[in-house]
């Protein structure tokens, strides 16, 4: 009995000053609540590991012996070794040619299959379909069709309308965008679907009121949707982003029998990262690349949404 | 799907011009047919590849020659094949409902709240999708030894319970709704907690159908961290199990094909099933509301 | 090769894939029937970057170049193309005769790899090593050493011969008068007693080494001496980094 009315003061007490606080007050500790378990978990499942990654490259773990600590010595090694500004390279071609290739074709299929009424169901499920398939599988099917003939369909089709023979993934300038043309493909139904829901989630009544005051398609493609859009391509870009600077499943399973394409032509550095941890073992040596990858990405991320002005 | 269609597009197909140009949009259609036949080639392929035998796979014709069914009679004879797809299937709908409702209560809290650290807490959780997962399976992996999760439902499904792609998603999204909403249900006397469940989350529920229908792929596609965790055929995750087709004196093919053929179609239901809410537009839920 | 009307293979006489067991070949076989020798003795220096290693190297990429009897990525992969009947030809590993023994199209054979015009003959060996890590113990131990036993029983090397192909590590298996005389197992045994096995350090990267020299040939035209002379540089700077100090 004590203890429910210690307990009862105490709620009046707590409520009390919770009626005290101001809306402002509230709101943050509301806000706090919300975050304390996803705070906890991403301390604990995400930070810790890469931390430990952090450390890691500044030692010469191999798996097999204690780590030591070696100070800047992978960093050094990495900076002269020319394999990894290859890759460095590489990794860019990804992102400048896949991050608007994609994002304009999505928003291109999104914005005219958002109109279209006949077989729309039908339409926008062949779009999406690739989305639901599994990348191994598919990006063998992929290396099929960019064989020569007498397996590959493509440079089939190029000898059957009289066009020489492409070496795609064969070829060192080639090779990068054949590689990249599938995950752009894998990765398209994606971006077309988050395009839909934004272009869903713009109230109707701006459009009539636009309409009203008689703004042509163009300006209201211009004036209306980009602008409402905003938070949706910002989140296309970024994420857009890291996905082509973090491509790896296509490129390992297209080019297992020369790893990373002819000379290196297709290798990005998730790839290098993967080879460096585990066909060699020198877990400080990717440790140390994974820093890299990971300052790039977030550079890169904080820079877009500044561009962007994301708030 | 053709009913779940005529709810939204005749309101929005009215709203077009009424002289816009009738080739215009028949060129336009075209155009997207063929494209829609460009994207689904590659998976006819695999079907394809599904319905030959072993010594045919390279005949890379689109009709098989002599097609045949015995893969998918020899991958479903395997009784563990069934057992594979209980365990994706559990795993990718237990993490897919913890995504949605932590991404977005956090995707929430950051789009709508004003508090300090509201920028911090954004960018220190986008940053988690910076680091490569080979680089994470390592500690991950000796957490879950320490722990006792390996060869557990929770040891592959721990490290996803949450994602940075679902939080930075659903934030994008909750920016879009207009804080009028909100500040009337607060007047009305509702908890923050029954505004965002209540109020907030039921206008973004196109967003949220995208969410549930790329966490419930991203698990039932994921590979590396489910074989590394688990070493129990028992717990194999479909992705796991079809691999094991593929040995390195021999890859079966025809078989992977099959697998891959097979593991499509819950996901296809699954996005059947949740993409009529991407379509639904926002103000008419809300208006409900 | 044979051509279609549009200057197409559809056949070839050689399936050669430098990323497949082609480098192996070039490193233990023709660098030595060339004169040259792809190692020191302790495998722990490049020895190949010379006349000899340069001859064997020009020898290789001339089949595809000049005598055009192979072409590297036709059909994908080497072993397709040799299984799927469009290549005469294949050097391979024994690992492989399970998944031939699936060819019903045509009859197939085994012979040992060609000799040098001096009669010269070498061949590449390797071979499985099992172990036990050194932490463990108690019933973990033993389960293991169970486990290495039946692994190593002439039961389990039966199995494998007969599902993979690969010939029993076990001499007194693999050299039975019935593999000797089996006109499939055969020449691998006989290829046995002139092998040599590469001192690996770190087998990707030096097999990438070896795909990076010959496609510097082939698709940059590079001089086999100066393409060699690169991937002797780059193949003992990975020695290097593995050599104890």
């Amino acid at each position: 009995m004590a203890t429910a009315a210690e307990s009862n003061r105490t709620a009046v007490a707590g409520r009390y000053v919770w009626n005290r606080l101001t809306l402002h007050h509230k709101q943050v500790v509301w806000a706090w609540l919300f975050l304390a378990v996803p705070v906890v978990f991403y301390v604990v499942i995400r930070f810790w590991p890469t931390a430990s990654a952090l450390w890691l490259s500044f030692t010469d773990w191999n798996l097999l012996r204690p780590a030591h600590l070696v100070g800047l010595k992978n960093y050094v090694k990495l900076v002269n070794d020319p394999v990894f500004w290859k890759v460095f390279r590489n990794t860019f071609a990804y992102l400048v040619l896949g991050t608007p290739v994609s994002l304009v074709l999505s928003f291109a299929v999104a914005f005219h299959l958002d109109k279209i009424r006949f077989m729309h169901g039908f339409i926008r499920a062949l779009y999406f379909l690739p989305f639901l398939t599994t990348a191994v599988a598919m990006a063998w099917v992929w290396r099929w069709f960019y064989q020569p003939v007498p397996i590959g369909i493509i440079n089939e089709a190029l000898s059957a309308v009289g066009l020489p023979q492409q070496p795609f993934l064969r070829s060192t300038s080639q090779a990068l965008p054949s590689v990249l043309a599938c995950a752009i493909w894998a990765g398209l139904g994606f971006q077309i679907v988050i395009f839909m829901a934004g272009l869903r989630a713009i109230p109707t009544t701006y459009y009539e009121a636009a309409r009203i005051d008689g703004v042509a398609n163009w300006g209201i493609l211009t004036r209306i949707t980009l602008p409402l859009l905003k938070p949706t391509i910002v989140f296309l870009v970024v994420f857009g982003s890291i996905g082509f600077l973090r491509i790896f499943d296509q490129v390992y399973n297209m080019t297992t029998n020369d790893p990373g394409g002819p000379l290196g032509s297709t290798k990005p550095l998730v790839l290098m990262i993967y080879q460096t941890a585990f066909s060699s073992f020198d877990m400080g040596y990717a440790a140390a690349q994974t820093v890299v990858l990971f300052l790039v990405l977030l550079t890169i991320s904080l820079l877009q949404l500044r561009l962007l002005r994301d708030r | 799907m053709a009913a779940d269609l005529a709810l939204p597009a005749p309101a929005r197909i009215a709203t077009l011009p009424m002289n816009a140009p009738r080739p215009g949009r028949v060129v336009a259609w075209t155009l997207l047919f063929l494209g829609g036949v460009v994207m689904i080639t590659p998976i006819l392929f695999m079907l394809s590849t599904s319905l030959k035998e072993g010594s045919q796979i390279y005949d890379l014709r689109l009709i098989p020659a002599e097609p045949t069914l015995a893969n998918y009679v020899a991958v479903l004879a395997d009784g563990r094949f069934f057992r594979w797809f209980v365990n994706s299937l559990i795993i990718a709908t237990a993490v897919c409902a913890s995504n949605v409702f932590f991404d977005s209560l956090v995707g929430y809290t950051l789009a709508k709240f004003r508090f300090r650290g509201r920028y911090f807490v954004f960018i220190a959780i986008l940053s988690t999708l910076m680091i490569p997962t080979e680089m994470l399976v390592i500690p991950w992996y000796l957490m879950a030894r320490d722990l006792g999760w390996l060869n557990s439902y929770w040891g592959i499904m721990f490290p996803g319970v949450m994602t940075a792609f679902g939080t930075f998603l659903m934030k994008q999204f909750f920016e879009t709704v207009p804080d009028d909403f909100l500040e009337a249900a607060r007047v009305d006397g509702l908890s923050e907690f029954a505004i965002w469940w209540k109020v907030a989350m039921p206008l973004v529920i196109p967003a949220i159908s995208a969410l549930a229908i790329f966490t419930f792929l991203g698990n039932w596609t994921a590979f590396i961290w489910p074989l590394i965790v688990t070493t129990s055929k028992d717990l194999y995750t479909l992705p796991v199990g079809l691999s094991s087709f593929a040995v390195e004196q021999s890859i079966q093919w025809e078989k992977i094909m099959t697998g891959a053929s097979l593991a499509t179609i819950p996901t296809l239901i699954v996005f059947l099933a949740l993409q009529r809410y991407i379509v639904r537009g926002v103000m008419l839920a809300g208006l409900k509301g | 090769m044979k051509y279609d009307a549009g200057g197409n293979i559809t056949s070839e006489g050689l399936a050669v894939d430098m990323g497949a067991q082609d480098h192996q070949w070039w490193r233990e076989v023709l660098v030595r029937q060339f004169g040259g020798k792809p190692y020191s003795d302790d495998y722990g220096k490049v020895a190949y970057n010379d006349d000899h290693g340069a001859a064997a190297l020009k020898w290789y990429t001339d089949l595809q170049t000049v005598h055009k009897v192979g072409q590297t990525g036709f059909m994908d992969e080497a072993q397709a193309a040799f299984k799927g009947g469009r290549a005469a030809l294949i050097i391979d590993g024994s690992f492989r005769l399970g998944s031939f023994g699936q060819i019903k199209d045509f009859e197939w054979g085994v012979s040992e790899l060609p000799a040098a015009a001096d009669g010269a003959r070498s061949n590449y060996v390797s071979y499985w090593v099992n172990g036990i890590a050194s932490g463990s113990s108690g019933e973990k131990l033993q389960a293991a050493e169970k486990f290495l036993a039946y692994v190593t029983s002439p039961e389990a090397m039966d199995v494998w011969l007969k599902v993979v192909g690969e010939l029993p590590a076990k001499p007194a298996l693999a050299l039975t008068e019935a593999n000797i005389k089996d006109p499939i197992y055969g020449p691998f045994l006989k290829g046995l007693q002139y092998g040599h096995t590469t001192l690996f350090v770190d087998e990707t990267a030096q097999r990438q080494v070896a795909i990076d020299m010959v496609n510097r040939v082939l698709l940059q035209g590079q001089d086999p001496k100066a393409s060699l002379a690169e991937a002797a540089k780059a193949e003992q700077a990975i020695l290097d980094a593995h050599m104890p100090n």
